[in-house]
């Protein structure tokens, strides 16, 4: 059952008195008990998206069409009163930065009894929720963590309380921007299993945004590949990683080691940047760093075709792209 | 040696943009102040060459007389010609307010410059120096200088001065530091470059930026002070213009003679505004986080 | 908090006391040359060698200036500060009258002012570079660049023409004669202080704020469903509040030595008039107690400021941190 539906999302955001399209016609489906991977080069519009959903754009960005729906419901139509009381109790976020993203001058419990409290929940019953939700995420004592302020906390410990933050209202769709990032390779391990384990038993549909591959190889049924504001490549992660149909996502899986490697190397690497957002190109976006593009790449843009197994925006077939395009995608 | 060389690059400063009086020109609250500050030493000069009316010129028939065509902004309870005399008062403040800052910029911006460089004792002995100023709310230090000092341009300048070292010592100690733990000084150091070379080639551009924005704030509390002194009896002594002993003489005929005070006053104003102003500019101009 | 922080801070803080005494003996004792020449002007050549020796003696400046000064710390130790030489009044007397109008001078001032600043600080900051802020922070710049002894001489003039009230130190009305008598004294020149004190207590509210504003965690609480209005001030104001009540605590100690002018044009008799008075007569025991006593003030409440500080922020608040 589908509970998050991205349609056809534009988001822009104003800079030097103009506005520049960030998101640019994202669609996406996400169902309950699922998680989809997010993936892109930095910059490419995955926070944005993600904000999108949640209705906290920074100043000056706004979402120009599309809709969003949860359980049906379209958010973008709402008004700001409605759309603040479904942060939390519908959609939760997570964040790349657990050092940053706790208040400093108060405790982790009242962080997330305020939470349950901008809900209506009070009293004994925030109380009584605020620890099993410290409890739920496998922090050990809930009552000290409760008391503790965030910087007597572990890295760990504090993207565990953010998730416990999160979950406490049971929302149906969880938003993850690149959580473990900043976190060591061990403590990453353990966050996805957790989101992995809380996600079954509470059938949430989660979106977990990453720049990094092996982690979405390792937690994510489908994978969504952005790109420049668009998604250029939609599949299941098992038809992805085996082949995949766009040459960006190509390009991204050749550069990263084996997915069960857990060292991680430097960020994906692929020559040339991505395009600016405020001279896009006309054709495809990817043309001028693509290694398999043809001469009507650079003058239409490419939508979305489903082809292998998965939903790209490329107009040339893995077939046509020939010799050199096979020693790319080939695992190290 | 050329690895030498690409170790110790200069103080990395921003490169290919415009030049600083550029930039602060570009911004605009940079813009008004440059303008609000030269119309001010416009007056100030042209005061020097006594265009016009003598400040000090007395006049029995024209008293406290409002603006006319013969005196623009009117005259005082002595006849005297207001816009003569706010135009040498402002070149009394502006007086007072260079010469303190220039000797607070030298004499404090070198020490900080020297002690930050050097540490150990020079550094502990002018850190306790500055700490004991800074203990003293900077007005009352300023006044307790010229009830020492006395009367007097020079005396209020330098009583501004001593008030305003301490603060150029953090602003450019801050900085050295900065520099001097950084790669390209250490590496120097290590190649045995000499503490000279590496404090004019490298330390030195990195504490100019600071110590600029710092001048155009000194300058404004400078003319505020000096006013305010002035005002109390305490700083430049009459006959001689000064703004402050203008609006002080201006009390008895406010607000019916409204000259007397306004001009005087918005003189003050003008110069703080467009200082401040100018110190944003220059803010702006060297921080190129913010724009 | 931990004991051996606060030992330190009080050790470093009596060695700056002792320097600032050290300053203030310098300034004004040896600075200004011969005491008695300063006091009895010309009058001093017509002394006789022995009636100067004898004055000298007096005064205690036929020993060392080193000598001079301990006996003079040691004075002030036992809450000695010499004598008016005017009126032969003990200037701890003088400054124990003086310093309460000070005092309720600025309390009040900062009453006004803190609420006023912080607002105007939020608000602006709650819109960058919109009208709301540019105007704030246009009346806010004004605030600070028009002279305070413009701002006092234009309402002594206006409340002189509207309510026929002239300000004058004879009619001092002390808070324990009358409440309201002083308050009527008290309220404009305290008005008058706080324009500027709210246009610096907006500007550091505005650009904490601006700055906490920013931050992750504020995003985390929207992300929570929290209000808006909960947002502003239990997160942004309250992460913002600690540069502003260290900030308000400096001006705090500011104003100590900074009510001058207003008590000089409303001739109120406190520590500013006390100060200026022994300056215009050469006083110079009044100028080294004032002195001393608000550089003394400045010194503690910023040492206050310091622990409110720290006892405001968990994060020093605690003892052992971990790494
Ligand atoms: N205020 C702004 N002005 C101009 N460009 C902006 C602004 N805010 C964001 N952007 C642009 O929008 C994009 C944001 O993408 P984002 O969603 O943060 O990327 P990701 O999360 O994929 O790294 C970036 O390309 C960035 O340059
Ligand atoms: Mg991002």
């Amino acid at each position: 059952m589908t509970v998050l539906r991205i349609e056809d999302l534009h988001t822009v955001v104003r800079s030097r008195g103009r506005d520049l399209p960030v998101v640019r016609g994202v669609s996406l489906d996400v169902d309950a008990g699922e998680i989809v991977g997010l993936v892109g080069e930095s910059g490419s519009g995955k926070s944005f998206t993600a904000l999108s959903v949640l209705g906290l754009l920074p100043e000056g960005a706004r979402v120009t069409s599309g809709r969003i729906l949860v359980d049906g419901e379209d958010l973008v139509a709402l008004r700001e009163r409605d759309r603040r009381t479904r942060r939390g109790s519908t959609v939760a976020m997570i964040y790349q930065d657990p050092m940053t993203a706790l208040n400093p001058l108060m405790t982790v419990g009242a962080q997330i009894a305020e939470g349950l409290r901008a809900h209506g929940i009070r009293g004994p019953e925030a109380k009584r929720r605020t620890l099993a939700a410290i409890e739920e995420v496998g922090l050990p004592k809930p009552d000290r963590i409760a008391r503790s302020y965030p910087h007597r906390l572990s890295g760990g410990q504090r993207q565990r309380v953010v998730i416990a933050s999160a979950l406490a209202l049971r929302p149906r769709v969880l938003i993850a921007d690149e959580p473990t990032t900043a976190l060591d390779v061990t403590i990453q391990q353990q966050i996805l299993a957790l989101v992995d384990e809380l996600r079954t038993e509470h059938d949430l549909a989660v979106l977990w945004i990453t720049h990094d591959l092996g982690v979405v190889a390792r937690i994510a049924a489908r994978v969504a590949v952005m790109y420049a504001g668009r998604v250029a490549e939609q599949a299941g992660t098992r038809e992805l990683f085996a082949a995949p149909q766009h040459p960006y996502s190509a390009a991204l899986l050749a550069s990263i080691p084996s997915p069960t490697d857990t060292e991680r190397g430097p960020l994906p690497q692929i020559g040339g940047a991505p395009p600016d957002l405020a001279a896009l190109p006309a054709g495809c976006p990817f043309e001028p760093r693509c290694a398999y593009r043809e001469d009507r790449c650079a003058t239409g843009e490419p939508e979305p075709v489903h082809r292998g197994g998965s939903d790209t925006a490329c107009f040339v077939p893995r077939e046509r792209w020939g010799v050199r395009g096979d020693a790319m995608e080939e695992p190290a | 040696m050329t690895r030498a060389a690409t170790l110790v690059a200069p103080a990395p400063r921003t490169a290919g943009q415009p030049s600083l009086p550029r930039r602060i020109v570009a911004d605009r609250n940079g813009l008004i102040g440059v303008v609000l500050v030269g119309l001010l030493v416009v007056v100030a000069v042209v005061s020097l060459v006594h265009l016009g009316q003598d400040p000090l010129a007395q006049n029995r028939t024209g008293q406290l007389a409002g603006p006319s065509g013969a005196h623009w902004l009117g005259t005082d309870q002595f006849g005297r010609d207001i816009a003569a005399r706010v135009a040498a008062g402002v070149f009394a403040s502006l007086r007072v307010a260079l010469v303190s800052v220039g000797m607070a910029t030298i004499v404090g911006g070198l020490l900080g410059v020297l002690s930050g460089f050097a540490g150990g004792v020079l550094d502990a002995v002018v850190g306790r120096c500055t700490d004991v100023l800074f203990a003293f709310p900077a007005t009352l230090l300023a006044l307790a200088l010229v009830a020492a000092l006395g009367h007097g341009w020079f005396n209020t300048a330098i009583a501004i001065a001593v008030v305003y070292t301490p603060i150029f010592v953090r602003v450019a100690r801050g900085p050295v530091l900065t520099v001097r733990e950084s790669e390209y000084v250490k590496a120097g150091r290590v190649l045995g470059f000499s503490r000279s070379r590496l404090l004019f080639r490298h330390v030195l551009p990195n504490v100019g930026a600071p110590i600029a924005v710092q001048v155009a704030l000194a300058l404004s509390w400078a003319i505020l002070t000096e006013a305010g002194l002035s005002f109390l009896g305490l700083g430049t002594q009459p006959p001689s213009p000064s703004l402050g002993l203008m609006v002080s003489d201006a009390r008895n005929f406010f607000p019916d003679a409204w000259w007397t005070l306004l001009f005087p006053a918005l003189a003050v104003v003008v110069a703080v505004v467009g200082l401040n102003m100018v110190g944003d500019g220059l803010r702006n101009a060297l921080d190129p986080r913010r724009s | 908090m931990s004991l051996r922080y606060l030992l330190g801070r009080v050790a470093g803080m009596l060695g700056t006391l002792v320097g600032v005494a050290v300053v203030v003996f310098v300034v004004l004792r040896a600075l200004p040359g011969d005491t008695i020449t300063a006091k009895l002007g010309t009058q001093a050549a017509t002394l006789t060698a022995d009636q100067r020796a004898a004055l000298r003696h007096f005064y205690g400046l036929d020993s060392s200036p080193v000598t001079q000064f301990f006996r003079w710390f040691g004075g002030l130790l036992h809450g000695d500060l010499g004598v008016s030489m005017d009126t032969g009044v003990p200037v701890t007397h003088l400054i124990g009258d003086a310093l309460p109008v000070t005092l309720e001078l600025a309390v009040l001032a900062m009453v006004i002012a803190v609420p006023v600043g912080v607002l105007f600080g939020m608000l602006a900051a709650s819109r960058p570079g919109a009208v709301r802020d540019l105007s704030v922070q246009g009346v806010g710049l004004l605030g600070l660049a028009v002279p305070e002894f413009v701002v006092a001489t234009v309402t002594v003039a206006w409340l002189a023409s509207a309510f026929a009230y002239t300000p004058s130190a004879g009619t001092y009305v002390s808070i324990g004669d009358s409440f309201g008598g002083n308050l009527r004294q008290m309220l404009y020149p305290a008005l008058v202080l706080a324009i500027g004190l709210a246009a610096t207590v907006m500007r550091t509210t505005r650009s904490a704020y601006l700055e906490a504003a920013g931050s992750d965690f504020v995003r985390t609480a929207r992300g929570k469903g929290v209000t808006e209005a909960r947002v502003r001030f239990r997160h942004i104001l309250h992460n913002a509040g600690i540069p502003i009540v260290t900030m308000v605590g400096i001006q705090f100690g500011y104003l100590l030595g900074g009510t001058l002018v207003v008590e000089q044009v409303f001739a109120l008799p406190g520590l500013g008039r006390l100060l200026l008075d022994g300056i215009l007569h050469q006083d110079y025991a009044i100028v080294q107690g004032v002195t001393l006593l608000v550089a003394a003030a400045f010194v503690v409440v910023n040492f206050g400021v310091d622990v409110v500080y720290r006892l405001l922020d968990p994060r020093t608040r605690s003892e052992g941190r971990r790494a």
